[in-house]
Formats: structure tokens, sequence, C-alpha cells
């Protein structure tokens, strides 16, 4: 059986593409996953540089908008001012101020007038205005009231100072101060930071120290008020609010790219798995489908091997059977012809003793070589006979297929006429698949030995008794002519060229071993057919 | 009718088997008949004649089966041993089923051979005895009136004159009568005798 399959759809490539899929799929889920992480990275690097620069502009806006409200204030104000400067202890004066300045900045925390050289007023007011207030005060007005904002939180209260000059604004008389709480700040923070991110003021300074988060100053944190070196380095954007001592910076949450980039592994492997699954089930079901073809494969090549060696059996068995006819002939001669020479020499009344003698070693050794033959004949006629009862028409069908190309190519027309419903016949079903596949053979060269172009191989099946099959092979050849048929079952007997005249004596002798017939009708010119029978399985 | 001496009929289509068996019967004093193919054997073959067939199974043309075939088909009772150069066992099974005496493959022991042949003509000569025994006494019968033959069955089957004349509603006298006329054209001497030639010429 040709095999029209290409090699490299055989099973063991399926392995080799499979894999060769799966780690293709899977570079391609990795990369998917590695991109889809690096984006979610590079959209969350986006928000964080966008959350920093909004919140520090709104931060740096609000904290000169305090100032010039101060300004305005201060200027407004003046008299009063003017007022509590002449008089610092006067209480009722500076009662006086404070109701006013809580008027205009009701979220002020702590307040304070100085004169020209920076020193305090009122140096004592509940702690509110401490040295390290003092001190920027000075340093404010040591740079020419020039550095604006310089506000810094006060660690007893955390809140944060704002400074300007009062009087005259080329020749100021001192610096009007308020400290806020940091409240404000953290609003900021809160509304602007991002989910997943932390928006943070952090000292200048002291870059590891956070001054407020969006929880609110160091005191409210959840958390330590120091950020880890792992913190530092995940801190996304960094930036510098102007005329202050603080940057503000964005710190992502510690699972936010972790849990992003497994949750993309996650999903490419869910994919990736299912994939897999799909595949390998497919592989399976191909593999099975596979195996199955190689199975029947398998299964006709046996076929063919036991038709092989079953001809090997068959034209060994013949030739013997066929030597054995054309010695035992001339043996049986030989043996005979003694023995009639020593029954003629026993009326002899003087009897040549050493004749008897020649001649009964003659007779005898002609038996024995009857008796070697006999032998060698029983040794070459046990084939294998496997006799069970058998389906003639699948038999037909599988000797046919066989002959299915060459019958096509050639342009034989092949004609089957196949009785249904036929009972099963005993028989071996090798041996006689081969008959049949004999007769086809013989019938397609016949129809190429004459000149008549129409070519019609008829194979037909009948029930012939109750208890008898019938197979007939018919072709459109030259036919058999009287002499042909008188001896085309002999062994060695042929018309072919390169024929050994075996077939059809196999054949007979199969078939007769089955107990049925084979036989020829006789007449040239309108074809040959064949016949033979085979018992009916006993129901 | 004149005894025929029996004759072994031979027919082999290989010239030297066929010429040393001829030899070889003609050594024992064995009349012999040799054709070297089932046609000329038909062609030469009267039934009439005792012996036996010594009949090689594979023949060109026609084979040893299918002249015991058409033999059969024509009632001729030769018996036959079969020859054979490559005998199997459904071939012999089947020839003997056929009715073959032996099936002998070749090369053969002579002296069974002759053994055999010896024995198929005692069997042809009995065969062909019985044959005329039944002939004789078909023809005795065949003499009888009808109503004779009747009576005869009667006796035969074992019934007294009484009984006889009774069924037959006829005298015992008559019955008497043709009881004797009965035995007379038979040549029977006593009943066993009728009995036996009633048997064999198969009356009913």
């Amino acid at each position: 059986m040709p095999n029209s399959q290409p090699d490299y759809l055989s099973t063991r490539h399926y392995g080799t593409y499979a894999l060769i899929t799966l780690v293709m799929v899977a570079a391609m889920l990795a990369w998917h996953a590695w991109k889809s992480t690096g984006n979610f990275r590079e959209y969350h690097q986006q928000l964080a540089v966008t959350s920093v620069t909004g919140a520090a502009d709104e931060l740096e806006f609000l904290l000169s908008e305090l100032q010039r409200s101060m300004r305005v204030f201060a200027n407004d104000k003046r008299s009063l001012l003017e007022e509590v400067a002449s008089d610092p202890d006067n209480d009722a004066i500076w009662a006086r101020l404070e109701s006013t300045v809580q008027g205009h900045f009701p979220e002020y925390y702590g307040l304070t007038l100085t004169n020209r050289s920076g020193d305090v007023m009122r140096p004592d007011f509940d702690n509110e205005v401490d040295e390290l207030c003092q001190r920027d005060i000075h340093t404010f007005i040591e740079d020419g009231y020039s550095q604006q904002g310089y506000i810094h939180p006060n660690p007893m209260g955390y809140h944060f100072d704002v400074m300007v000059p009062w009087g005259d604004a080329d020749n100021p008389q001192g610096v009007f101060f308020l400290s806020f709480p940091p409240d404000i700040l953290a609003r900021v923070l809160k509304r602007i930071q991002s989910p997943g991110h932390a928006l943070l003021l952090l000292r200048t300074d002291e870059v590891d120290l956070i001054e407020v988060s969006g929880e609110g100053t160091r005191t409210e944190l959840q958390r330590d008020f120091t950020l880890s070196s792992d913190e530092l380095a995940r801190i996304l954007y960094s930036r510098n609010i102007p005329n202050s001592r603080w940057d503000l910076v964005d710190l992502p949450d510690k699972q936010l790219f972790r849990s992003e980039a497994l949750r993309n592994a996650g999903y490419a492997a869910v994919v990736f798995c299912t994939f897999a699954a799909v595949g390998l089930l497919m592989l399976q079901q191909l593999s099975r489908k596979e195996q199955r073809r190689l199975q029947a494969e398998e299964q006709a090549l046996q076929h063919q091997a036991d038709l092989a060696h079953v001809d090997r059996i068959n034209i060994m068995g013949e030739m013997a059977s066929g030597l054995a006819h054309e010695l035992n002939q001339p043996l049986s001669a030989i043996s005979t012809y003694c023995q009639a020479g020593l029954r003629i020499i026993d009326s002899f009344n003087d009897k040549p003793a050493k004749l008897v003698h020649a001649l009964e070693q003659a007779s005898m050794q002609s038996q024995r070589a009857g008796e070697i033959i006999r032998r060698i004949r029983r040794f070459t006629g046990k084939g294998m006979v496997r006799r069970k009862p058998i389906d003639i028409n699948r038999v037909i069908h599988n000797a046919v297929s066989y002959i299915d190309t060459e019958q096509k190519r050639k342009g034989v027309k092949l004609v089957l006429e196949l009785a249904d419903g036929l009972p099963a016949a005993i028989a071996d079903e090798i041996h006689i698949e081969q008959v049949i596949l004999n007769l086809l053979h013989n019938a397609i060269e016949a129809m190429f030995s004459g000149s008549d172009n129409t070519r019609i191989l008829r194979v037909s099946s009948k029930l012939a008794s109750a208890d008898t099959l019938q197979v007939t092979v018919n072709d459109t050849g030259p036919g058999l002519d009287a002499a042909m048929h008188n001896s085309i079952f002999d062994t060695f007997y042929t018309t072919k060229k390169n024929g050994m005249g075996l077939g059809l004596a196999i054949s007979r002798s199969i078939i007769e071993a089955h107990g049925g017939q084979l036989w020829a009708d006789p007449g040239a010119g309108a074809g040959a057919t064949f016949h033979f029978t085979l018992s009916v399985a006993a129901a | 009718m004149t005894v025929q001496q029996p004759t072994v009929f031979l027919v082999d289509d290989d010239d030297a088997v066929r010429d040393a068996l001829e030899l070889l019967l003609d050594s024992t004093g064995l009349r012999t008949a040799a054709y070297p193919s089932a046609a000329a054997f038909l062609e030469n073959y009267d039934a009439g004649h005792p012996g036996c067939l010594v009949l090689d199974i594979r023949m060109p043309a026609m084979s040893g089966m299918e002249l015991q075939a058409v033999l059969a088909e024509n009632s001729v009772n030769i018996p036959i041993i079969f020859l054979s150069g490559h005998g199997n066992v459904p071939m012999s099974a089947r020839a003997f089923r056929s009715g073959a005496v032996d099936f002998l493959e070749k090369p053969f022991d002579e002296s069974v051979l002759l053994e055999r042949i010896e024995e198929a003509i005692q069997l042809d000569q009995s065969n062909r005895d019985a044959l005329a025994r039944q002939t004789e006494a078909s023809t005795r019968v065949a003499s009888l009136t009808a109503r004779e033959r009747e009576v005869m069955l009667l006796i035969v089957a074992g019934h007294a004159n009484k009984e006889i004349a009774r069924k037959l509603k006829l005298s015992i006298r008559t019955i008497e009568t043709h009881r004797g006329h009965i035995m007379e054209k038979t040549g029977a001497q006593s009943l066993a005798d009728l009995i036996e030639l009633s048997h064999a010429s198969g009356t009913r």
C-alpha cells in the first residue's frame, strides 16, 4: 500500500510542532506581560509627574497667596500694627490685633510682630513662636525681606510660618509673622494624589524625613515618619517647591507594580495553560488518529506478509508436488518393470541369482526414491492452514484492492457481481485470497495478450447449492483453446513468457484441499471463465 | 451365457507405467487391456465384461475421478483401484466415498497391487453373481400371472392358505392350485427357496 501521507505529518513530528508552538506562545505571552507591566509603570510615572507638578504648583500658589494677603493686611492695618509696636505689652491692643487677624486668617495658628532688627515684640506667646522661628525671622530680614515664603514646620505644633515686611515698602518697620497648621497642605496632597500613590512633602535638607503627607503631619502618620532606603529608591518623581524648604515627591504603594506584574504574569500563565491544555488535547486526538492509521497500515502490511509467506509455501509445495508427480511416474515404471522381470525369471528353471538380486535392488531403490519424495512433500505440504468461517465477498474485496491500481492504470473495467446475504464459507482466508488474486492476475494478463481493446474483468459470487458457494472470474481475453483447457492446471504448464506454471496448479491444490473444485469453461474467443467452489459453514 | 475370463483394465497416460504394468500383469497370467486415456477406455469398454479397473487419477482431458463419475452415472459397477502420482488426503477420501476399492500412491509395492487386483476381481465376480441371481429370479417371477404373483407375496409374507383365501375372497382349493403353479414355475424346492427367490427378484 503506498504511503500517501507525507512524512513530515507523522506522529513524531506533532510533538516537535506542538513544542515549537508552545514556546512561541509562551514567548508572546511573556513579551505581552512584560510590555503591559512596562506600560503600567510608564502610565504611573506620568501620573506621578502630573500629580507632583500639580500639587507643587498649588502649594506654591497657596503660599504666595497667603503672603500676598498678609502684605495687603499689613498695609491696610498699618495703624493697628504701629499701635501694637508702640505699646507691645498692652494686652488690650494685642487682643485687638489677634481678633483682627482672626477675622482675616481664620486658620492661623500663631502670630507675632518684630521690629526692624527682627526682635519679637512679645517674646513669649505660649511658645507659639520659638527659637527656630526667630532665627528664620532674622534670616528673612538679613536677606532684605526678599526671601519670600521662608517656611518651616515648628517642632512644637507642626505648623508653618509665613512672613511679610510691614510699614513703608521701601523702609519696613519689621516683620509681620503668621503661622498656619499644615492641614491645609495635607488637604491639597490628599486631593491631588492618585490611588496607589502617596504625595509626600520632604525636607530639602533631610530627604528621608516626612513633613506632611495626605494623612496629615508627622504625628498623624500611620507609618514611620522617615523613608527607608527602599522607599527612597521607589520615589517616582520629586520636585522642589519654589521659595520653600520642601521637596514634593510621589511614592507609589509597595504593591502597585509588583501586583501589576503578578497580575500580568498570572494572566499570561492562565492563557498559556488554557492554550497548552487545548493543544495537548488536540495532539492527543491527532496521535490517536495517527495510531489507528498506523495500526491499520501495520495490519495491511502483516496481511501482505502473510500472503507472501503463504505464496512461498504454496510455490514450494506445488513445486515439490509437481516434481513428485513427474518423478513418481518413471519411478513407478522402473519398480514395476523390475517386478515384472522378477516374475518372468521366476518361471525359468535355472534362475540367474545375480540378475534376481539386481532387479530386486533396483525395485527397492525406486521404492526408496518414492519414499524420499513422499517425505519432502509431506514436509512442504504443511502450509499454515487456519480454517474458519469467512465472508467470501470481503475476501474478494480484499483481493480486488490489491489489483486496484494496476487495473485502473491499465484501463481495465472491473465489474463486481456479488450476491447479498451469502452464508459464511469455511476456509483459510489468506489461501482463498491468494487463489482469487491468481485468477485476477491471469485475467488481466490474458486481456493484454489479445488485440481486443474491450477489457472487462467480472468477478461474481453466488450460492451454487444449499451448501456450496461459487466464485466466478471472467475476462474478455482470448479464452482457452482445447489444448490449453486440457493442461492449464498442470504443474509447470504456462503460456506466459516468464511464468513458472505454478499459479493455477497451486490454486487448484488449495481449492481441492478445501474440499472444493476449481475449473475453467472451455472455448476460445469468448474470454476465459474460471469457477471455484467452497463449502458453506455449518449453521 | 458364456463365461468370460476377467480382465484388468489399465488406464494411465504414462506410456512407461502402462507398459510396465501390462508386463507385470501378463507375467502373473492375468488378462489385461491397457488404454492411454479415459476416452479410449470408454470407447472400448463393454460393461458386461468382468474384471477390474486400475486407474491413474491425474490425466489430461478426463481425470480418473471424472471417469469414475461417468461410470457411476451409467450404473457401471466395476471395482476401481486408483493410482496416484501425488495422492493427497482429500482426493483419496473423495475417491473412496465414490466407491473406490483402493488408492495406491506411486511408486507402489507391486505385491500389494496384485493382491488388490485379485480382491477386486473377486468382488466384481460376486457382484456379477448376485446380479445374475437377481436377473434369473426376476425372469422366473416374471413368468407368473398377476394373481400368482399376488398369492406368492402373501405366502412369502407368512400367511397360511386359509388366510390368503379369505383375503382374496377365493376358495382354499384355488389357492392350493396357485401355490402348486408358483412352485413349479419358479423351480423353488421349498418355502425358504421361494422366499429367497422373491427377495432376489425384488418383487414387491
